[in-house]
């Protein structure tokens, strides 16, 4: 049993002064092991769904409060929660579940902004951010804050609505949480503001739309709506436990397990070579060892969590 | 020596170039075992100690990392 290990993990004359599991033939196998580990993972996540997925505590009025907390410290006004749009981002987040799609613009070519109208939202200004597999909400509008176009949306002193729609369900083969943000003017509201002011109505009155757009120009300030927002626990309704494998973090256990054993074996192999003074053709070890320090490194700070 | 720091310093910006930008994940994961395999190449090339056995230790290694990148950015 000893002589086995040294022979896996230590340079010797069994092994031709290369630890078996550095050797191509080991290499090799350890790719064909992720590989496969990563296909098993997806042929049980749309096999059998509901095992595969988040468990998360993302809520609307959290992300609401957030969103509001990030403008007030620019100065902006806060975002009043327009029950139309959060029907709106609820009609959104349903169809990209049904459709399974993961875009702003379906597979049949609907935009966001077919439901601004079909509940009811006739816009002058209209906005939407998307995230997906966020565990909380603070980390979802910490990543929006991260990404010029979506902050672009969250800080734009042009909106005046928010809804926001959070519903989990089964996506893409595994259960989790869907984020849709909708921003929005109405259109009335430059209809009171010309009144108010009297000025020449030259403005354009094409209704502007943005996934991620720098604004443009400054309305006045909307009227309070009553507060209208979506939380669904889940869409699926067929299963209804949490599921209790995180596929994100099952595939990073796994990367990190043979990262970290990988880097052990090229530190013992350099030191046994260069204590014994063993001459033989390899790859540099200091090189070996810099690529797989920083593929730990990138494994131990990647978070889950997409935006769009 | 220097060659090695020129190597870790590529590679991290890289690194942070994977952990800031979503949306390059992918790109980027294939520009790091790139840049690692490219590097073995050039490296061994200038010391005159190149072999088969060399080359494809550099590739197995760039595939592996490159694949666990890739992994990691299509679940997170």
């Amino acid at each position: 049993m000893r002589e086995m290990l040294a022979h896996l993990f230590t340079p010797r004359g069994s092994n031709n002064y290369k630890a078996k599991a550095l050797q191509l033939s080991s290499l090799s196998s350890f790719l064909l092991l992720i590989i496969v580990g990563q296909l098993l993972i997806t042929v049980v996540g749309r096999a059998v769904p509901g095992v595969l997925g988040i468990a998360s505590s993302i809520s609307a009025a959290d992300l609401v409060n957030l969103t509001n907390a990030k403008r007030a410290e620019l100065g902006l006004p806060t975002l009043s929660v327009n029950q139309a749009l959060a029907n709106a981002a609820s009609l959104k987040a349903s169809d990209m579940m049904a459709k399974n799609y993961w875009s702003h613009t379906s597979p049949d070519g609907t935009t966001p902004w077919y439901f601004f109208g079909a509940s009811g939202y006739s816009y002058l200004y209209a906005g939407e951010n998307l995230a997906r597999d966020f565990m909380d909400s603070g980390s979802v509008v910490s990543a929006w804050m991260n990404s010029p176009t979506h902050k672009a949306n969250i800080v734009s002193p042009r909106y005046h609505d928010i809804g926001i729609a959070v519903v989990s369900g089964n996506f893409m083969g595994q259960e989790t949480t869907l984020v849709v943000q909708m921003f929005g003017t109405p259109a009335s509201a430059q209809v009171a503001q010309v009144a108010v002011a009297e000025v020449a109505a030259e403005e354009t009155a094409t209704p502007i739309a943005s996934v991620g757009a720098e604004p443009t120009e400054e309305i006045a300030t909307p009227e309070q709506v009553t507060v209208a927002l979506i939380d669904q626990p889940r869409v699926a309704g067929l299963y209804d436990r949490f599921p209790f494998l995180n596929s994100f973090q099952l595939t990073r256990a796994m990367s990190l397990s043979l990262t970290l054993l990988l880097l052990a074996l090229i530190v013992i192999d350099a030191v046994v070579i260069t204590r014994k003074k063993i001459t033989r053709l390899s790859g540099k070890s200091l090189a070996h060892f810099i690529f797989l320090g920083i593929l730990l490194l990138i494994l131990l700070f990647v978070k889950q969590g997409l935006i769009l | 020596m220097r060659q090695n720091l020129w190597l870790a310093l590529i590679l991290a910006v890289l690194a942070v170039v994977y952990l800031t930008l979503p949306d390059l994940r992918l790109v980027t994961a294939v520009v790091i075992g790139l840049v690692y395999f490219l590097y073995g190449i050039i490296i061994h090339l200038t010391d005159k100690s190149l072999h088969l056995l060399v080359v494809l230790e550099y590739l197995f290694l760039s595939f592996l990392g490159t694949a666990i990148l890739i992994f990691i950015s299509y679940r997170a």
